[in-house]
C-alpha cells in the first residue's frame, strides 16, 4: 500500500512520534533532537556520537534518511516507514469520514474499500458499506466496529 | 501494509525496467546497472555520467545523485516508488501460489483494487467438483479469476 501524500501536521505526526522515529533510526543512542516543520515536509535532526542524523518526511509520500554533514544517504531504516504509514490512519473515535466519502478501512483480514454513510432511515446509524459485495453476505459494518480509515483518493493499493 | 523484503533480483526487476525508471526520473539513458550486497541488503544502482539512482531490497525508498554527488529528488519520485512496489506482486496468470499457502491478495474488478486480504490458496469440493480458490481470513471464498495479484503472506506486514 502506498500513501500518496502524508499529513505532516503536528496532530498526525506529533513531536513525540518524531522523537520516537529518531530513536528507532539511531537505536536509541540519540540526543539533541530538533524538529523543524515546513508546509511540505518535516525535518528531524539528532546526534549520535557527534554525528548528525537527519530524517525527512515529505508530504509527497517519500522518506529520506541521512548521516553526517555531507548528508550521506542511509538507504533503509527498519520500521520507520511502517511507523509513518501507521500514523496516517484516522481513528474513527476521533473523526469519521464525510457522508458518502470513499475510504479504505482496516479489518481483521486486511484493507477494504468502503463508503461511509449515515443511515437516516435506520436511526442515524453510522455505517461503512464495503464495496466488494458477495452473494448472501451483508457487507455493511457499523462504524463502531471499524477502528481506522483513510480517504480512498490518498491511497494506492 | 508493507512488504518486508523486496525482490530486486534481475528475475523480478529486469535491468530494462530499471532503465525505464531512471529515464522516467529525468536522468536520461542509464548505462550501468549493478547489484551488490550491502549489509545484507541487495542494493541496486544505476547510473550514467550525469546521475545515479539507488534502491535496495529493504524498502521502496529511492535515492538519487547528480554528477557532483548532490542528492536530488525527481519530481515523480513517488510514482517510481509505486512502480517498485507494484513490481513485487505476482500475477496469478503467470504464477500461482502452492496449495495451502498463506497469501495476501488484491481483488476487485475492472482493474480497480477493492481489497487487500489475507487468504489461503486451497481447493474445495463443491457441486461434485474440486475448485481451487482463495479462502479469506474473513471466511469468504474467492474464485481464482477474482484475484488480481498476490504476495506470500510471510513477506507482508498488514
Amino acid at each position: 500500500m502506498i500513501i500518496k501524500e502524508y499529513d505532516v501536521s503536528p496532530e498526525v505526526i506529533s513531536d513525540d512520534l518524531c522523537k520516537d522515529l529518531m530513536g528507532v533510526m539511531t537505536n536509541g543512542h540519540v540526543n539533541n533532537i530538533t524538529i523543524e516543520r515546513y508546509d511540505n515536509f518535516i525535518q528531524i535532526f539528532g546526534k549520535v556520537s557527534g554525528v548528525e542524523q537527519e530524517l525527512i518526511i515529505h508530504v509527497d509520500g517519500s522518506l529520506k534518511f541521512y548521516r553526517g554533514h555531507v548528508r550521506k544517504p542511509i538507504p533503509y531504516v527498519k520500521n520507520i516507514i511502517h511507523m509513518v504509514n501507521e500514523s496516517q490512519w484516522r481513528d474513527t473515535k476521533v473523526k469519521l469520514p464525510e457522508q458518502d466519502q470513499e475510504v479504505f478501512i482496516k479489518t481483521n483480514s486486511g484493507i477494504n474499500r468502503a463508503t461511509y454513510y449515515v443511515d437516516d432511515i435506520d436511526h442515524g446509524k453510522q455505517l461503512f458499506d464495503l464495496v466488494y459485495m458477495q452473494i448472501n453476505k451483508p457487507y455493511i459494518l457499523p462504524a463502531k466496529d471499524v477502528d481506522f480509515w483513510l480517504p480512498a483518493d490518498n491511497v494506492i493499493l | 501494509m508493507r512488504i518486508k523484503e523486496y525482490d530486486v533480483s534481475e528475475g523480478r526487476i529486469p535491468n530494462e525496467m530499471i532503465r525505464k525508471w531512471f529515464e522516467k526520473a529525468g536522468y536520461g539513458h542509464g548505462i550501468n546497472v549493478s547489484r551488490t550486497n550491502v549489509s545484507g541488503a541487495l542494493t541496486v544502482e544505476i547510473s550514467n555520467i550525469k546521475a545515479s539512482m539507488m534502491f535496495n531490497s529493504r524498502s521502496n525508498l529511492i535515492y538519487c545523485w547528480d554528477e557532483e554527488g548532490n542528492i536530488t529528488t525527481p519530481e515523480n519520485e513517488a510514482e517510481i516508488m509505486e512502480d517498485l512496489f507494484n513490481s513485487q506482486w505476482r500475477d496469478p496468470i503467470v504464477e500461482l501460489p502452492e496449495i495451502d499457502m498463506k497469501v495476501v491478495c488484491k481483488f476487485g474488478w475492472d482493474g480497480i483494487t477493492s481489497e487487500i486480504s489475507a487468504s489461503t490458496y486451497q481447493s474445495r469440493h463443491t457441486h461434485g467438483e474440486d475448485d481451487l480458490g482463495y479462502s479469506t481470513d474473513m471466511g469468504d471464498w474467492l474464485d481464482e479469476d477474482e484475484i488480481i495479484v498476490w504476495l506470500p503472506a510471510e513477506n507482508v506486514i498488514m
